[in-house]
């Protein structure tokens, strides 16, 4: 494409990733899994695993012996009793694993998957993986050196609605992409909590851009799966909250290799909305990824007076089916908002069975991570 | 007299428990949270306030140093059940570290709010005394009884081979003016109350400082356990009637309780059939294991706080119902007399 609008003069800086991915060997067999860190997402991925996504669940770590006691009696409930431990280490050489779930705050992820790359095993890594470039690159070398996949939990894309999206943008249903809009608006900071009153550490005041980075790996990953690679990025940051945080709004323009983006985040805009907008040369197709469905217009053929109609009658009953599904969603006991994460977790050790390229590849982690830097170097500390 | 550590000091139970201690001669040290205010209930009691988190290693040895009884209240009630167990548990962890490292060499007794959440109410009958079973399966709870579930397991476990002795009261529905509305009542749906015909067990906040006072001093073996319920048997009924001013909620209908678990019952089956994977997720309130544990109607004695820890209430229903709401509906069906037990 084209040169990037103007302003985009930030190169986005080459990682030396090369993207080459670990020769896959077949298990044959479900994967045994641990995860490292019962509490918070973490329990999100003892649920998934419960639910028999993929793998079996044979050991959990956490730094509470509490909380890898109460996830093990939990897991115990519906299947064989995992192992606990305090010590991630002493689980990564006494557990025969071959994948580790990596959940805990962000400070530990890199030295947790440094230890199971270093041994072989598997690693699926909460967002955000690495805290610097130097670390990314230090872990993806390690993962090509032991065979092992190193995966960030881009979860989103394996929610449904973005399956959805990707299908119709490989059919050539949307055309050619031309631009994808992702945004985020959650009310996370009304009402106090750690991050406004102070009270207790929480881990987003260790990262680059604070709240904002912890869900700007979602935001990339979302972007580069349409737009490919970053090559130039733009971004402008604001504060509106009282808070311990820098900054809790960010705008950021991206060129692609293939296509634009814009990325938000906003913990002031209301009503709450996570959304993917993806504008191609023959459709544009709206994600609401807090509720279901995929809402679109598109050229129909039809005369041109007619075209607004037919879009605005399919959008309704997109609409409808949409909100019933959110619904139904919410109540059926299922994934819920995590069914990316059961999507992403199932494909991975089914990968990992059948010796088949992982759902995420090294190269598209060092893509999003470059992306993920880039816009963070801009950002007021 | 002791020097007392007390745990969450400035919230609803904290602040009357640093008053009642100050009352019985104690020297109290306050644990807070930075940013909180100093709670109206400690009127001018001369409190040694020590700001910091009790996940704060720091600020745990800080608030040890010198301290002869821990009363531990610090508990995360709001939040996801991930959050409420990270900090009500891990909380409990960084203290239980706290008096195994030289700042806590000399604590002698350990008394922890726990909570009647703890206990397996869908196999209570009848009565609900300290020997009735405990949840066995505190992940089908929600995340407070998950959370209180394991803060008394793993300080039973720690006292084991502790120093010090552990007292746990368990107390039922705290409530008073600054705390009006009950879980147990019932269900708000918009300006209706939905209310559950059962027995509540209520404590007001002034009786359950005065029986964590009692249990500061009580010579009892360690391990003794107390539910902390008030005499006056008050149902929910007469604490709706009674808090309609305070709470804002003047329309009401009764619920039988049977009525109401008969129409969980038939929600979860119907989760069941529409979703035989998972049996689907329902609100609380439809969840027959946390309907019952929110309303199952028993008889609740608190013979073990009042004849072994010396406990005595310092208000009776009718002396608390009239100082927490003084209002034009305060006067409507009194209650029965006569003992919850």
């Amino acid at each position: 494409m084209e040169a990037g609008p103007r302003g985009l003069d930030h190169p986005v800086a080459a990682t030396g990733a090369e993207g080459v991915a670990p020769s896959p060997v077949a298990l044959r067999r479900q994967p045994r899994v641990a995860v490292i860190g019962a509490g918070g997402i973490g329990s999100e991925h003892l649920r998934a695993l419960a639910a028999g996504v993929g793998g079996h669940l044979v050991a959990v770590c956490d730094s509470s012996e509490a909380a890898a006691r109460a996830a093990a009696d939990e897991a115990a409930d519906r299947g064989p009793r995992p192992e606990v431990f305090r010590d991630a280490v002493g689980m990564l050489e006494a557990a025969d694993l071959d994948v580790v779930h990596v959940t805990t705050p962000p400070a530990s992820h890199v030295p947790l998957a440094r230890e199971a790359l270093r041994r072989g095993i598997h690693v699926l890594v909460e967002k955000p993986l690495a805290a610097s470039p130097e670390e990314l690159e230090e872990l993806l070398e390690l993962a090509r050196a032991n065979g092992a996949h190193l995966l960030e939990d881009y979860n989103y894309l394996f929610n449904s609605q973005v399956r959805t999206l990707l299908a119709w943008r490989d059919e050539g249903r949307l055309g050619d992409v031309v631009h994808v809009d992702v945004t985020v608006a959650l009310d996370v900071l009304t009402g106090g909590g750690p991050l406004v009153q102070g009270t207790a550490p929480h881990f987003a005041l260790g990262l680059p851009a604070g709240l904002v980075s912890d869900f700007l790996p979602h935001l990339a990953s979302l972007a580069h799966a349409f737009t490919g690679p970053a090559t130039g990025v733009a971004t402008a940051w604001a504060k509106r909250h009282p808070s311990r945080l820098a900054v809790d709004e960010m705008r950021c323009l991206v060129t692609g290799s293939s296509a634009t983006a814009s990325l938000a985040f906003s913990a002031s805009a209301q009503p709450d909305v996570f959304s993917v907008v993806v504008e191609g040369t023959r459709m544009r197709a709206r994600a609401d990824l807090y509720g279901t469905g995929v809402v679109r217009s598109e050229l129909r053929g039809a005369p041109g007076p007619l075209v607004p109609l037919l879009n605005g009658l399919d959008s309704g009953r997109r609409e409808a089916v949409g909100a019933v599904g959110g619904l139904l969603r919410k109540i059926s006991g299922g994934p819920g908002a995590y069914e990316g994460l059961w999507g992403l977790a199932g494909a991975f050790h089914a990968a990992l069975r059948d010796g088949t390229p992982p759902p995420v590849s090294l190269r598209d982690v060092a893509e999003v991570n470059a992306l993920v830097t880039e816009i963070e170097r801009s950002a007021p500390r | 007299m002791s020097t007392v550590l007390v745990t969450g000091a400035s919230g609803f139970l904290g602040a009357a428990v640093v008053a009642a201690l100050a009352r019985h001669g104690h020297s109290v040290r306050a644990l807070v949270r930075d940013g909180s205010r100093r709670p109206g209930a400690w009127g001018d009691t001369d409190v040694d306030i020590v700001v910091g988190d009790v996940r704060s290693p720091e600020a745990v040895d800080r608030a040890l140093a010198g301290c002869d009884v821990v009363v531990h209240l610090a508990a995360q009630v709001q939040g996801s059940a991930s959050e409420q167990f990270a900090s009500t548990v891990g909380g409990t962890e960084r203290l239980l570290e706290g008096l195994r490292r030289p700042a806590g060499a000399d604590v002698r007794r350990l008394v922890l709010a726990s909570s009647f959440s703890v206990y397996d109410w869908s196999a209570a009958r009848g009565t609900l005394t300290e020997s009735s079973p405990l949840e066995p399966r505190p992940w089908r709870r929600d995340g407070y009884a998950r959370a209180k579930v394991w803060q008394e397991r793993l300080l039973r476990e720690a006292a084991e081979r502790a120093p010090w002795s552990l007292v746990v009261l368990r107390p039922g529905f705290i409530w008073g003016a600054e705390r009006p509305d009950v879980p147990g009542v019932g269900q708000r749906v918009g300006g209706l109350q939905l209310v559950v015909r059962t027995r509540l067990p209520l404590t007001h906040v002034e009786n359950c400082a005065e029986a964590f006072a009692a249990a500061v001093a009580a010579d009892v073996p360690s391990g003794t356990t107390a539910n902390v319920v008030d005499p006056d048997v008050v149902t929910s009924s007469q604490y709706a009637a009674a808090s309609a001013a305070a709470t804002g909620v003047h329309r009401r209908v009764v619920v039988p309780y049977a009525a109401a678990l008969l129409l969980a019952r038939v929600a979860r089956l119907s989760g069941r059939v529409i979703f035989p994977r998972t049996g689907g997720k329902l609100p609380s309130v439809l969840d027959p294991v946390k309907f019952q544990a929110m309303f199952k109607p028993l008889r609740f004695p608190a013979d073990v706080a009042r004849r072994q820890l010396g406990w005595t209430p310092v208000l009776t229903w009718e002396q608390a119902r009239a100082s927490a709401f003084a209002g034009p509906e305060a006067a409507s069906e009194p209650a029965s007399a006569g003992s919850a037990a």
